[in-house]
């Protein structure tokens, strides 16, 4: 695994979000890894400067003023949430003495239904689907539910796809530029290519590697 | 062997011509290749970090994995041309039974091509994942599918801020 | 002081009782005002936006049915007034011609609270400051949510309405970032 993946690594052991034998495995590295020791060792600094960022460095007294303008404004919040609560019982008492029950509660029901009507076609049909929880599961539906989002719109097609390639970049990491591409030590590696692969894969070593290159 | 470079380079073979994000827009159907090769590309390279892939499992997987969404999007290439036309085909008036017919038996056989693909890949990651891989795999699906969803939102968030 | 536990507060809250409103705010707005301060950098700006959030949280404690935890459900009112607060301070700033995204830093901290701030020198801790400011609001919103107030990828990503993954990889780039600004003078720390 490269540094890039290995970095990755470290951030997620710093929250504690790294399980047993990948914390393992990373502390295995860590001892073989004086690059990665330095970034892990960055890290710990960064992550003690960071406690106390939020410190506002408010004084008790401070904090009380804060929870008496607090309350006041509850306070206010509460009082006019009652007073719409007893208007809307005034008007209930006006409208009960207006109408009789039985033509209300027709009334109501049939308001029920309409909601009820709007809503399930709401959520079938109207609702935008914008970067909803996939319910599929497979690789091609959610490239192409994507891409059905996207729609015809070359701009955002665009931007999309700079963003992709952004995220391809960061995850491809930190390359130390003298690493030296060995293939030939892997037999497995040749494998699963075809001929017209085996040919590209050639040509962009020797591009790479200036003149000749070796293979 | 450093495997991040064996993998950039497997899919920089595979994937090279519609890596480069400065090609000019070639129209829609070379837009939407260019996309899909490159989500695909992304897709791999969480996959390693994801399920732990070991190089050899790389080397067998990559290429594999690459060929078959090269098939696949061929065959979507080729779903979105029979749907075109049956579309155009339903809109005639008086509408050929024969004609739809025909279509409708080739949008059918293309969908069936790509059920094979998937159990293609089924069959190949069966294969060559641990059984953690296994599960692993299924949650890097949802977490990737949720996370294009995401990126797609942002992206329509900052147009909307320009 | 009350003891009783958070989920019988938010019942009786649920219910119209206001004193018990005023005790789930006591007991955590000293954490969402840091979060809010960590946000805006800006003292006042915090104190009015932390009193809109429990006002809001008040207001709607209602409808909240205790899916998430009261904290969770409160730190995401408060991450979307901060996002949307920096979103309304940008525009007026580039209006205004302001081009630059510093962050305030205003006269506080006088005594230092916690022992691991001790060990990290005046001009790291400014510098570390000035990067966090600097971060984009939602990579910042993380890296406070977990770094600095101490939640877990899964508690921050309900908190961010976001995946759990997309926290985490907020986090490494977030870092990276930090690092990548703050090398030289980690370096002298640790030298």
């Amino acid at each position: 695994m490269s540094c890039g993946i290995w970095k990755k690594r470290i951030s997620d052991a710093q929250d504690g979000a790294l399980s047993g034998k990948r914390a393992v495995r990373l502390e295995r590295h860590l001892e073989e890894c004086v690059s990665c020791r330095a970034y892990r060792d960055d890290l710990d600094r960064l992550g003690k400067g960071a406690k106390g960022l939020a410190d506002s460095g408010l004084a008790p007294g401070e904090w009380e003023d804060f929870g008496r303008r607090l309350g006041a404004r509850l306070a206010a919040a509460s009082a006019s949430r009652e007073a719409g609560g007893r208007r809307d019982d005034e008007r209930g008492d006006a409208r009960a003495m207006a109408h009789p029950p039985a033509s209300w509660a027709w009334a109501r029901a049939g308001v029920g239904f309409l909601l009820l009507a709007f809503v399930v076609t709401y959520f079938a049909v109207l609702r935008p689907r914008r970067g909803q929880e996939p319910a599929s599961i497979s690789f091609e539906d959610s490239v192409a539910q994507v891409i059905g989002e996207i729609g015809p719109d070359p701009e955002l097609d665009r931007s999309f796809n700079r963003e992709i390639v952004v995220s391809i970049n960061e995850a491809v990491g930190d390359q130390p530029e003298t690493s030296a591409i060995r293939f030939d030590d892997n037999p497995l590696f040749w494998e699963g290519m075809s001929e017209e692969d085996l040919r590209f894969i050639e040509s962009e070593l020797r591009k790479e590697q200036g003149h000749g290159g070796r293979i | 062997m450093r495997t991040k470079r064996v993998i950039i380079l497997l899919l920089a073979c595979l994937a090279l011509p519609t890596w480069a994000a400065a090609r000019p827009l070639q129209g829609d159907p070379q837009t939407r290749a260019r996309l899909r090769e490159n989500i695909n590309t992304l897709r791999l390279l969480r996959m390693t970090e994801a399920l732990d892939l070991t190089e050899a499992q790389t080397a067998r997987l990559f290429p594999a994995l690459n060929r078959i969404e090269k098939e696949k999007a061929e065959l979507q290439r080729r779903m979105g041309v029979e749907i075109r036309d049956l579309r155009a085909a339903l809109d005639k008036s008086p509408v050929q039974d024969a004609d739809i017919l025909v279509l409708v038996r080739r949008v059918k056989e293309i969908r069936q091509s790509v059920q094979q693909k998937d159990e293609e890949l089924e069959a190949l990651l069966d294969e060559n994942l641990t059984p953690v891989q296994k599960g692993r795999y299924l949650i890097f699906l949802v977490d990737f599918a949720r996370g294009l969803g995401e990126k797609l939102n942002r992206v329509r968030q900052i147009r909307g801020k320009n | 002081m009350d003891e009783r536990p958070d989920d019988v507060l938010v019942e009786e809250a649920r219910r119209g009782k206001r004193e018990a409103f005023s005790e789930l705010a006591r007991r955590h707005q000293q954490r969402i005002y840091g979060l809010i301060y960590g946000m805006t950098r800006n003292r006042s700006d915090a104190d009015d936006l932390c009193q809109e959030v429990f006002l809001t949280a008040f207001r709607s404690i209602p409808g909240f049915h205790g899916r998430s935890s009261f904290s969770t459900w409160v730190y995401r009112i408060a991450v979307n007034a901060s996002l949307n607060f920096l979103k309304k301070r940008d525009r007026e700033r580039a209006r205004a011609g302001f081009h630059e995204n510093l962050p305030e830093r205003d006269g506080r901290k006088a005594a230092a609270s916690s022992p691991e701030m001790s060990a990290v020198s005046n001009e790291l801790q400014d510098r570390i400051e000035d990067a966090v400011g600097s971060l984009p609001p939602h990579f910042k919103a993380s890296f406070l949510l977990v770094a600095d107030q101490g939640l877990s990828h899964a508690e921050a990503a309900r908190a961010l309405g976001c995946s759990e993954n997309t926290v985490s990889w907020r986090m490494h780039k977030a870092r990276k970032m930090l690092q990548a600004r703050l090398k030289p003078f980690l370096d002298e720390v640790g030298s």
